[in-house]
């Protein structure tokens, strides 16, 4: 038996107890048979209380020194994480790429686990120096190959966000994503929009007027002037998408934009379809700014709203490229 | 000590993998030969399987540059997102549960905790208001509880009740279900019942409550050895810095799932699943499982639903998601024995169910 098998053997021990499945004493002899032999002919065992290596030195077992190399090179990666998070966190803000993954009114949660992450990673730190000392398991005992897995785990989200740019949902995630806008905002904002002022519409406002209003025909000739990204209506995402619910698919593209309530996980998407004579061939995920009226066209025996374009120009990617409910 | 060098263990695994890779080389020829002799005896057979094989490849071809490509980034967008929105949480409840380690006595949270289960069903599932945060902080929080001795009853209603009873839950969900209040006092009212029920019965199997940590917390239970205050906050600090990697796997493998769960499992097709008044709850209940988002804006998330779904559906997302979800389930597992997790998971999807079903019956499907 090696030191890792006796470790493994020993969680699952821990397992079997916590279920009932084993007295305490039965565990205790089980942990009692634990045993292996270092290279120097020592025997160690685990501690059945903690887990905690411990060797025999001829009259009694003798706690594992606390601090071997082994366990600074696992605290000073911990605080790596934790410090490294704090840095992308502060990165994406500064960049503007938090903006990608919350909504601008939630940014301050990043930020809010800015310092927090400092404190605990300087905690880590700290410990270099002086080690917890041993027999003192506020957290589960772990071996040293559970530690660098969980060590990696927290990992996984700093590697992605320092490797793969910051990119915000764009068409391939309008695929199947519901699309209901009224309930996003709720009576108020609804109530607010005017419509006498569609010029000043975004696509969220268009679809709250759209799918709160009881006769769509009062908006018919009405000026929109809005901005989002393509999404062809021959691709698959407009195909498979839920944008259909709103607005007709035209033989041209739709501009699409995406409302976050707080972060991406809790997007909807929101779109009009977009026809035109002269309609420029656009690639998805291009933004553009779309000006022209909107138009009734029936589909399928349903009249469905569709922005007859008279200008179509490329923009930047807004800093926010999210709407806000 | 002779038994230091039997591996009795190691050794069967090592000659089963033996066994298996002995097997392996002698059935990937067999495989091999048998794919020649095919080929031979039906050459017209053999072409059709090879065009049939192309055409998969290049559809699998496709398929990977058109949508799994995309599909990762947009799997990569949602988890950071999520993880960004949670990590505060998670980073506060770590800190929480460390101070409450080193700085509360055990004897004294006996003392403040009803020891009747009921009481400290009522009493934990009530414990929000005092700490609002969502899941990520609530359990461990809840897990410290019980390690410090707390009733599990109390423990497990407030890992249930806490992400939904807590001011800005309320406040968020006041703001959007404003135009019908009913459905902010059935949220609290019906959370507050499932928290209670399942707190209380599923506490009888809990029956090691000082579940990762043999050793309790009775080493360095405040006030037993005289120690400074700066030398607790420093044991504060190395508690929670280890503690975050011990919950936080759990997190990051939650939000993982969510974000991938999303993209797998469309929300259209979902919705599309049915209206009826068992369906539609069913329905809200499994996407309130994906979604997995943050109790403090899951009330606009329903209300998004509000003119698609019946009120008993939406009361059922509400009610359930800050309960269950991909990243607490694994958070649970964590803290709890299996068969716990199991109970307080299913009485709080079976509750969820029947109170959202009985609403929409009621309410006729109207808010």
């Amino acid at each position: 038996m090696d030191r890792r098998t006796a470790e493994r053997r020993y969680r699952q021990l821990l397992q079997e107890r916590e279920a009932g499945q084993l007295e305490p004493s039965a565990f205790d002899a089980a942990v009692a048979d634990l045993l292996w032999r270092d290279r120097r002919g020592r025997i160690w065992s685990l501690d059945p209380a903690t887990g905690r290596p411990r060797w025999h030195d001829g009259q009694r077992w003798v706690a594992a020194a606390a601090s071997p190399w082994a366990m600074r090179r696992a605290r000073l990666a911990e605080a790596g994480v934790l410090l490294g998070l704090a840095g992308l966190l502060l990165g994406l803000w500064q960049s503007g790429g938090l903006l990608l993954y919350l909504n601008a009114g939630s940014a301050w949660l990043g930020l809010g686990s800015v310092p927090l992450l400092i404190l605990l990673g300087l905690g880590r730190l700290r410990g270099l120096r002086a080690p917890a000392p041993v027999g003192h398991p506020h957290v589960a005992p772990a071996g040293e190959s559970a530690r660098w897995y969980r060590t990696a785990l927290l990992a996984a989200p700093l590697a992605l966000g320092l490797l793969l740019p910051a990119r915000p949902l764009d068409a391939s995630a309008t695929v199947g994503r519901t699309f209901n806008a009224v309930g996003l905002v709720g009576r108020a904002r609804a109530d607010q929009l005017k419509a006498d002022d569609t010029a000043r519409f975004d696509l969220f406002d268009w679809a709250v007027a759209l799918t709160r209003a009881p006769d769509q025909t009062r908006f018919a000739g009405a000026p929109v002037a809005v901005e989002g990204f393509v999404v062809n209506d021959a691709s698959p995402q407009r195909q498979r998408g839920s944008l259909s619910e709103l607005s007709a698919p035209s033989s041209g593209f739709s501009v699409v934009r995406f409302v976050v309530t707080h972060c991406t996980a809790d997007a909807a998407a929101v779109g009009l379809s977009v026809t035109g004579a002269d309609l420029p061939a656009l690639t998805n995920d291009t933004w553009i700014r779309v000006e022209g009226h909107l138009e009734l066209q029936t589909l399928e025996g349903l009249r469905k709203p569709v922005i007859v374009a008279d200008r179509v120009q490329p923009i930047p990617m807004p800093a926010s490229p999210y709407l806000t409910p | 000590m002779e038994r230091v060098a039997v591996t009795g263990q190691p050794r069967a695994r090592r000659w089963a993998r033996q066994q298996g890779w002995r097997w392996a080389l002698p059935a990937l020829l067999l495989l091999l030969l048998l794919a020649q002799l095919f080929v031979l005896a039906n050459p017209l057979a053999a072409r059709r399987l090879q065009l049939q094989l192309d055409t998969w490849w290049i559809n699998l071809r496709w398929t990977w540059a058109a949508d799994i490509v995309p599909a990762l980034q947009t799997t990569a967008t949602l988890f950071l997102g999520l993880f960004i929105e949670v990590l505060p949480f998670l980073l506060l409840g770590v800190l929480v549960s460390a101070a409450l380690q080193e700085l509360l006595a055990p004897a004294r949270l006996r003392a403040w905790t009803p020891r009747q289960g009921p009481l400290a069903a009522l009493f934990g599932a009530c414990l929000g208001l005092l700490f609002p945060v969502c899941e990520c902080g609530v359990i461990p929080v809840g897990r410290r509880l019980l390690r410090l001795g707390a009733p599990p009853a109390a423990a497990l209603a407030f890992m249930l009740g806490g992400p939904a009873i807590n001011p800005v839950v309320i406040a968020s969900t006041w703001v959007a279900f404003g135009f019908s209040p009913w459905i902010v006092g059935a949220r609290i009212g019906a959370t507050l019942l499932i928290a209670w029920t399942a707190g209380l019965l599923a506490a009888r199997l809990v029956r090691h409550p000082a579940v990762a940590s043999p050793a309790s917390a009775d080493c360095c239970a405040p006030g037993a050895p005289a120690e400074s205050l700066p030398s607790r906050l420093n044991r504060v600090l190395e508690t929670a810095s280890a503690e975050v990697f011990e919950m936080g796997r759990y997190v990051v493998l939650g939000c993982l799932l969510a974000a991938a769960a999303q993209v797998l499992i469309p929300q259209a097709s979902l919705l599309q699943l049915g209206q009826g008044p068992v369906v539609s709850t069913l329905v809200m209940l499994a996407l309130a499982l994906l979604i997995s988002a943050c109790s403090s804006v899951d009330a606009f998330i329903a209300l998004s639903f509000a003119g698609s779904f019946a009120p008993g559906a939406l009361l059922a997302f509400l009610v359930f998601g800050p309960m269950i979800d991909l990243k607490s389930l694994l958070m649970l597992d964590a803290t709890l024995e299996r068969r716990a997790v199991a109970a307080l998971a299913g009485l709080a999807a079976l509750l969820s169910l029947l109170i959202g079903v009985g609403l929409n019956l009621l309410s006729g499907g109207t808010l």
